[in-house]
């Protein structure tokens, strides 16, 4: 029999309210841009969803779209939740380059450098998850030199490896 | 400059091949392309969809012997307010108007969906997708298995509480007791005889029910507690959604729809009538479905006079204001009263009650002839606060004024929107809408931008919701898209004409993403076994719809048709089918290859520019074809060798013994002589009067000519919109319609004459397509800039994300001065 360990994810449950409108998901983007030499990651979340977040992560009066504090801070709280290793990595070491607001979308942007084409990227990943227990994200890895490849990441399954 | 090649045409002559235009041959399904790689992208739908027949038409509309059911509903519901429970007594008329007999009859009992032995509840895998709601992990290389205190606290819930009806009597009208069996959240009830053709039924039953707490279980509807008021023991605003068991669909496409409530799909129900009288303590205030019919009795005289004055107010009118609300909320009420509402032709019945609610109203003069006046009402509690007082009743308005412009007058009296611990739902005359104020420290309430547009927008969506699906009757529990996704398309529209600076709606780049992933199932999926909701039932639907008006369609065609489409089907049920079909049927343009990419495949838009050739016509006339040639040998560059050896100041025999020489130092092999001539003589000669005009012309013009390679990378076909930019930079927009790729679906050549030579080419440059590689649409191609290098370059500044409600209200400081020294 498999130990058993029940890790409770200590977290307030934010009102997992039923919806008749979308459930908006967060998308990460993975480009390996040959021009430019560096891996570029971008995270985008809908802004709406993003402020129940900071809300419930950074406190009730944060504010996202106002306070250059509560960005960063979610910002940080963002790339502090995921996990990128390319092939070999024993950590991510990607650069946090910066955020923006851009329409109804919060960016928030890494980077490091790449020398030669990935074989395998793992990613665990799991910001708003546990605020946001419908949250659903889905990764994109593009410039390896094959087609698009994704892999969704949920709260019931936060990590996943693609092989090229 | 435009860099393409060269290259000279010979053949002047177009020869027209008169030939047999040999049909692909599409039989139905069993027909198979078995050699070669071609790809039939507009393959007529006939071949997927259902069969016209004497129900639903072959032009998508219901058909000559169309039918469907009527169920009319009488209720008597008590709410205990302290038990958090429902008890009722329904009385059902089933009204047979089917061809068939029906021996037995099914009913939908959502709240059993709750219970530990649904299928629903047995069926969600640990650390799997399934249910909406908290989170559980699975073990793995990352960690132990997690369960959320989310999870925790839904378990603990139901663990102490027990959901699911509690069945008490089904009994006919002359009060037998009629067999039911229960089948997890269905209920058959056998009819004592056959109901034929035509026939009616009545039935009694009595039921009760625990009402979730939505913010534990996630539901659809519960009740929200707020243990800060200042009444002993806070109180509850009660949201009452899929609370009565309601008569399965039983329809000409699927006779009973039976399928099981699992929480995602939503549902489909018959129309009818209702009379429902809801009994709840006396303080409270209820909205519902329907109209109130006995206001003397359960409102005050000032109430109903503000609902009066509401009628022709210009604004808002509070029926129950603010400061009554909060007064109200401090102490409760042993008495009870019944309100008693009426609804006609509608499919579903909801209601919400509280002490908690403060009330606005506003009429809608709509004119017409369905419902001259409606009022648009709204209700919340103080947590609500300015955002819904500004806000939500104006939000319900403006959908009306959209949405009947694109389909049809709103037929009922009322449309409300209730505040509640639902994020967004809709039912007939009434919507749940979650946005609030955010309490702070100094103890008022404020409001983001984003929150502010949250609630416009998904007032505006499930208010439109009434619309699709509440009266064009689509099922949500098969079809997720046939309602979110028009409804996402209108929407979008309703926002835009709200405030087009707010960025609304669904534009085509949006989907971009989700569109070139891997991961995706195609629209024509059944709701629960959707992997993606969101983008797969929301936005790409809408975002096609869009794309379907402004690039494909245009608004004129578009709007005539989808109106006509709703109208077909306003208080009816339609299927993908119908819609497919009317909107191609209306706006007189084949769409199968639309629907066909969009909503049955995983294709998407990446249409690229290959190459592009310059063509010049040869005139045959040696004086003329013969400088030119030697005029593009002049202009191809210099061998490296020769150029290096000129360098080095190598000496060339010709220059060395120039005394050495014959015809050919004099005459290049460009040189036209009489023979050359003769022929071109003859060749006119020869020619037709029609054939020799024609050269004469094209010669005298001598336009550019260009072909264009494009290549269909995504594999969804669609209309390619070219930007052409000429050398003067004055530019001009192509359409080339869809049907350009019907016999090569993957590659395409264009030709193009223009009296200006090109500068550069540049495919759908307003994004309008949601084409995912954007770098190739440019000729030459330009190096676009990833997002990430595109932030590098710049940093914008967007002065309306701040939360100037919240800011205004910080106080003036000196600044502070550092001290100095050199």
């Amino acid at each position: 029999m498999k130990r058993f360990m029940a890790g409770l994810w200590v977290c307030l449950l934010l009102a997992t309210q039923a919806q008749g409108h979308q459930q908006n998901e967060s998308l990460v983007s993975i480009l390996f841009n040959q021009r430019t030499g560096m891996i570029e990651v971008a995270h985008r979340f809908y802004i709406h969803d993003a402020e129940h977040v900071v809300k419930r992560v950074v406190g009730k009066t944060a504010d996202l779209l106002s306070n250059p504090t509560t960005q960063s801070e979610f910002a940080q709280y963002v790339v502090n939740h995921i996990s990128i290793l390319v092939d070999a990595d024993s950590e991510s070491g990607f650069e946090l380059l910066g955020y923006e607001v851009q329409g109804k979308f919060f960016w928030v942007y890494q980077e490091k450098p790449y020398t030669a084409k990935p074989h395998q990227v793992d990613i665990g990943y799991d910001p708003q998850m546990e605020v946001w227990p419908s949250k659903r994200t889905v990764v994109n890895i593009e410039g390896t030199g094959g087609p698009i490849r994704s892999m969704e990441l949920t709260p019931f399954q936060p990590s996943g490896s693609l092989v090229f | 400059m435009l860099s393409v090649p060269n290259i000279s045409v010979s053949v002047l002559f177009v020869s027209l091949v008169v030939g047999l235009v040999i049909s692909s041959g599409s039989r139905a399904a069993a027909v198979n392309q078995t050699k070669g790689d071609f790809v039939d992208k507009f393959r007529q739908l006939d071949e997927i969809l259902p069969t016209p027949n004497r129900y639903r038409n072959a032009a998508g509309e219901p058909g000559l012997a169309y039918w469907q059911q009527q169920v009319d509903y009488q209720i008597d519901v008590k709410l205990n307010e302290d038990e958090r429970s429902l008890q009722a007594d329904q009385t059902v008329t089933y009204h047979n108007n089917s061809p068939y007999t029906l021996k037995y009859l099914w009913l939908q009992l959502d709240q059993n969906r709750f219970k530990a032995d649904s299928l629903a509840e047995r069926s969600v895998e640990f650390g799997g997708i399934g249910r909406r709601g908290p989170t559980t992990v699975k073990e793995s290389e990352e960690g132990p298995a997690a369960i959320s205190l989310g999870e925790l606290r839904r378990q603990h819930w139901l663990a102490d509480n027990e959901p699911g009806y509690t069945i008490f009597s089904v009994q006919d009208a002359n009060g037998d007791a009629l067999p039911y069996t229960v089948v997890g959240s269905q209920m058959r009830i056998d009819l004592p005889k056959p109901l034929k053709q035509g026939e009616q039924v009545e039935f009694t039953l009595q039921f009760a029910y625990n009402i979730l707490e939505e913010n534990a279980v996630t539901a659809r509807a519960g009740y929200e507690h707020f243990p800060d008021d200042k009444r002993e023991g806070g109180n509850d605003i009660f949201l009452l959604a899929q609370w009565f068991p309601r008569l399965q669909a039983y329809s000409d496409y699927e006779a009973w729809h039976n399928k099981e409530f699992l929480g995602r799909g939503e549902f489909t129900l018959e129309f009818g009538n209702y009379d429902v009288t809801i009994t709840v303590p006396a303080d409270h205030i209820v909205s519902s479905t329907g109209v109130l019919q006995n206001p003397t009795e359960v409102l005050t005289k000032t109430q109903q006079k503000r609902l009066e004055q509401a009628k022709t107010a210009k604004r808002p009118v509070f029926v129950v204001t603010a400061e009554e609300a909060l007064e109200n909320e401090k102490a409760g009420t042993s008495d009870t009263k019944s309100w008693t509402f009426k609804a006609d032709n509608v499919r579903d019945f909801a209601w919400a009650s509280s002490r908690k609610f403060m009330w606005d109203a506003k009429g809608y003069q709509q004119g017409g002839d369905v419902a001259p006046l409606v009022m648009a009402m709204s209700f919340y509690p103080k947590e609500g606060g300015d955002l819904w007082k500004k806000y939500s009743t104006e939000a319900v308005v403006h959908t009306m004024e959209v949405y009947s412009r694109f389909s049809f007058d709103y037929p009922y009296p009322v449309a409300q929107s209730v505040n509640g611990p639902v994020g967004g739902m809709e039912y007939p005359m009434i919507t749940f809408n979650g946005p609030r104020t955010t309490w702070q420290e100094d103890g008022t309430r404020t409001y983001t931008l984003a929150e502010k547009r949250f609630l416009i927008g998904v007032v505006i969506h499930e208010i439109g919701h009434i619309y699709f699906p509440m009266i064009v009757n689509s099922d949500e529990r098969q079809w997720t898209w046939m309602d979110e996704g028009l409804n996402s398309f209108l929407d979008g529209v309703a926002g835009r004409e709200w405030d087009p600076d707010i960025p609304w709606g669904v534009e085509p780049r949006d989907i971009v993403d989700y569109m070139k992933s891997d991961i995706q199932v195609p629209i024509m999926t059944q709701s629960d076994s959707v992997l993606k909701l969101g983008p797969n039932a929301y936005t790409k639907p809408a975002a096609a719809l869009n794309i379907l008006r402004e690039v494909i369609l245009g608004r004129e065609l578009f709007d005539f048709a989808f109106k006509e489409f709703s109208e077909r089907w306003m208080f009816k049920r339609p299927t993908p089918a119908d819609f497919f079909r009317t909107m191609e049927e209306a706006s007189g343009v084949d769409l199968d290859w639309f629907w066909h990419g969009w909503f049955y495949t995983t294709d998407h838009v990446d249409i690229a520019i290959d190459k592009v050739y310059k063509l010049r016509l040869d005139t045959k006339n040696p004086d003329v074809d013969y400088p030119r040639r030697r005029q593009e040998v002049e202009e191809e560059p210099t061998s490296l060798f020769v150029e290096r050896n000129q360098q080095e100041g190598r000496e060339l025999w010709v220059e060395k013994n120039s005394d050495v020489s014959d015809f050919y130092d004099k005459h290049d092999r460009f040189t036209v002589t009489n023979k050359e001539r003769n022929e071109y003589r003859q060749l006119l000669a020869d020619l037709e009067d029609k054939e020799r005009a024609t050269l004469e012309r094209a010669v005298k013009e001598d336009k550019n000519y260009y072909v264009v390679d494009f290549s269909n990378v995504g594999g969804l076909v669609m209309p390619i919109l070219l930007e052409v930019t000429y050398v003067d930079d004055k530019k001009e927009l192509l359409h080339f319609p869809a049907e350009i790729w019907r016999r090569s679906p993957a590659s395409v050549s264009k030709l193009l004459v223009t009296d200006k030579e090109i500068k550069s080419l540049l495919i759908d440059p307003q994004w309008e397509t949601a084409d995912v590689d954007i770098e190739n649409n440019y000729y030459p191609r330009r190096i676009v800039a990833s997002r990430i290098e595109a932030f590098k370059q710049e940093k914008p500044i967007e002065p309306e994300y701040r939360d100037i409600m919240h800011d205004s209200k910080s106080k003036v400081e000196e600044p502070k001065v550092k001290k100095r020294k050199k």
